[in-house]
């Protein structure tokens, strides 16, 4: 669904390159993560996908379609719902959703449909410039739906949201999902990724370091622990034991049989702790 | 053409929910309003005289000479005339030679002693005073002729201010990104923002002439204008919407347009014929010429078709300057 190969692009027209040989391919109904820290290239791999900034070195293609050959109704298939809540607050809600809709050329969903969808029924009403941060990225969320997109780009959805509403909006993505569409995930929330994404890439300095599933990468990279707490010589303990290091392993024996155990529990690496161990990287 | 009437649609609807906005949009209808107070006795060129019916056909002949005459009743019924809110005097005879003008005492001070002017006039074959009228052939009042053509001038001009502050709007909420991951054309978009511009100024040209009851303009010459000279104030929204980051930028760059037009409008309404050439690079000033003809109705056809060309050539030019630095800016 899209396919993008050895892509480069550069603000300054020379060779520092903000994006520096990235290529992947997503397939129908795939979510794919896009991973990184703040100033990855994550932005603008996104903005060249969706024509916001043109096309330099590489090639793009959108639904089988070069993204240089392609025209204007191809966004008929695209929906993107950005990180900025970027809609015109004179404008109720309900008002921004069907200036929107009449954009398109497709058919589109109802906007208090979509506004109940993300629990802005409401306030869809309510002028945009009364929303708070949170609704408004609800706002912007819900828009990108309002063409019934085949291939959705969520740049940042859930952020600023509390834990229930990035629950409901978890859930919308993942039935859309269900029902065919190609999502590229934006995102420096492993969490949000590690739950949501079928595969994902790592990026780092324009540079995609690791590309596959969270189950994969964790399996690859990862590293099985076990956190136990336990009281020795009347002191309560606390230590992370690998499960494949042999020494490891002999001193977790030795907590057990001579010990008194408190709590103990296997874990597995986080998506977190990989990327850090793959690029280097915290995510910021 | 609906992506056109949407994008139209949100920026009247965005305009009027914005104190601003709707002011630029009111300001031309409240000035106008204001001038038609201001215009009855200016205007009242033709003097109105209410005389009693038995002041004699001779009196009645020589008022009518002046200006329109109402014949009434006795005294009584001239002050009840008299006291309306029109500018009209009463003459009523006490006797032979004695006559009474009644006024009511708030009229013009040019007009107040008309009235006996008159009589004088009528009495005075062999009297030493004589008193003569002439005019100079003026159908309308100077202030209801650049009144009008300023008001309708600046409808034209605060038209495009009103694209440039909502073109400053989308540029401040970023909302020009989200639309352009929609199908919309950048065509579309430039085209649909401009309507505001042609609607809002025809809107306003005709309500300045049903307000000031200019009865005798033509209206197709008027829209003819007024949609040629609204296609620079468009460009000149455009550039103050792209050049500008916020509303306050944008109100310091109107001032700078303000100064452009006010020197096309009171250059050609001040400056002698033949130093006029100096405007002919200005398309407004071809606007004010086209406004103030077609206001009078001293205008033919072929002078508008002039003038139109002479607008539309000079704001290609400025167009052509401009179009790269609106297409960048509204990328």
């Amino acid at each position: 669904m899209i396919s993008v190969k050895a892509l480069y692009h550069s603000y300054t027209k020379d060779e520092s390159y903000a994006v520096k040989n990235v290529s992947f391919d997503i397939q129908k109904g795939e979510i794919f993560g896009f991973l990184g820290p703040s100033g990855a290239g994550k932005s603008t791999t996104q903005k060249i996908l969706i024509g916001l900034i043109s096309l330099q070195k590489g090639q793009v293609a959108i639904d089988g379609m070069d993204i240089k050959k392609t025209n204007r109704a191809l966004f008929d298939k695209i929906g993107v719902s950005f990180e900025r809540a970027n809609v015109y607050k004179k404008l109720t809600g309900v008002e921004n959703l069907k200036f929107f809709s009449e954009m398109f050329g497709v058919p589109t969903e109802n906007p208090l449909k979509l506004l109940k969808m993300v629990g802005l029924e409401d306030a869809a009403n309510k002028k945009a410039g009364d929303y708070s941060k949170g609704m408004l990225q609800r706002l912007v969320f819900a828009r990108s739906m309002i063409s019934n997109p085949k291939i959705w780009f969520l740049d940042e959805p859930t952020s600023g949201l509390d834990p229930n509403t990035t629950s409901i909006i978890k859930g919308i993505i993942k039935e859309r999902q269900e029902q065919g569409t190609t999502i590229f995930l934006t995102t420096h929330n492993m969490h949000i990724a590690e739950v949501l994404c079928d595969r994902v890439a790592f990026i780092t300095n324009g540079e995609i370091s690791a590309i596959d599933s969270p189950r994969n990468l964790k399996l690859k990279y990862g590293e099985k622990l076990a956190s136990i707490e336990y009281i020795e010589n009347a002191i309560l303990k606390k230590a992370y034991l690998s499960l494949t290091d042999e020494g490891h392993k002999k001193k977790l024996n030795d907590i057990i049989s001579s010990c008194k155990v408190e709590t103990m529990h296997t874990q597995e690496a986080t998506l977190e702790e990989i990327f850090i161990k793959i690029t280097g990287k915290e995510l910021k | 053409m609906k992506r056109l009437l949407a994008i139209f649609r949100r920026d009247l609807k965005s305009s009027v929910r914005e104190f601003l906005l709707l002011y630029i949009i009111l300001a031309p209808i409240v000035i106008v309003i204001g001038l038609r107070f201001f215009i009855p006795s200016v205007n009242a060129i033709s003097f109105q005289f209410a005389l009693d019916k038995s002041i004699g056909e001779t009196v009645i002949a020589e008022f009518e000479k002046y200006g329109r005459v109402e014949l009434l009743d006795g005294r009584k019924a001239i002050e009840n005339r008299v006291v309306k809110a029109d500018d009209i005097f009463g003459v009523i005879q006490n006797q032979e030679d004695d006559y009474v003008v009644i006024s009511q005492g708030n009229e013009d001070e040019g007009t107040s002693t008309i009235a006996q002017q008159i009589i004088g006039n009528m009495n005075s074959e062999e009297e030493a005073l004589a008193v003569t009228y002439s005019d100079i052939g003026a159908k309308m009042s100077s202030i209801t002729i650049y009144g009008a053509s300023s008001v309708i001038l600046m409808a034209i001009i605060l038209a495009g201010m009103v694209i440039g502050l909502n073109i400053i709007e989308e540029k401040e909420a970023n909302t020009m990104n989200a639309l352009s991951v929609t199908p919309m054309r950048k065509l579309e978009f430039i085209v649909g923002k401009s309507l505001i511009g042609l609607v809002l100024p025809v809107v306003e040209a005709l309500f300045v002439v049903w307000i000031l009851n200019l009865q005798n303009v033509h209206i197709g010459m008027l829209l003819t204008m007024t949609l040629a000279s609204s296609l620079i104030a468009i460009i000149f929204g455009f550039l103050i919407g792209v050049f500008s980051s916020n509303q306050i930028a944008g109100i310091a760059n109107m001032k700078f347009l303000l100064l452009f037009v006010s020197a096309s409008f009171i250059g050609a309404v001040v400056l002698p014929a033949g130093t006029q050439y100096f405007l002919y690079w200005s398309p407004l000033y071809w606007s004010t010429i086209g406004l103030i003809k077609v206001i009078t109705n001293e205008v033919t056809w072929l002078q508008i078709f002039q003038y139109t060309l002479w607008i539309l050539g000079l704001t290609i030019l400025i167009f052509l300057l401009s179009a790269g630095k609106i297409k960048k800016g509204l990328t």
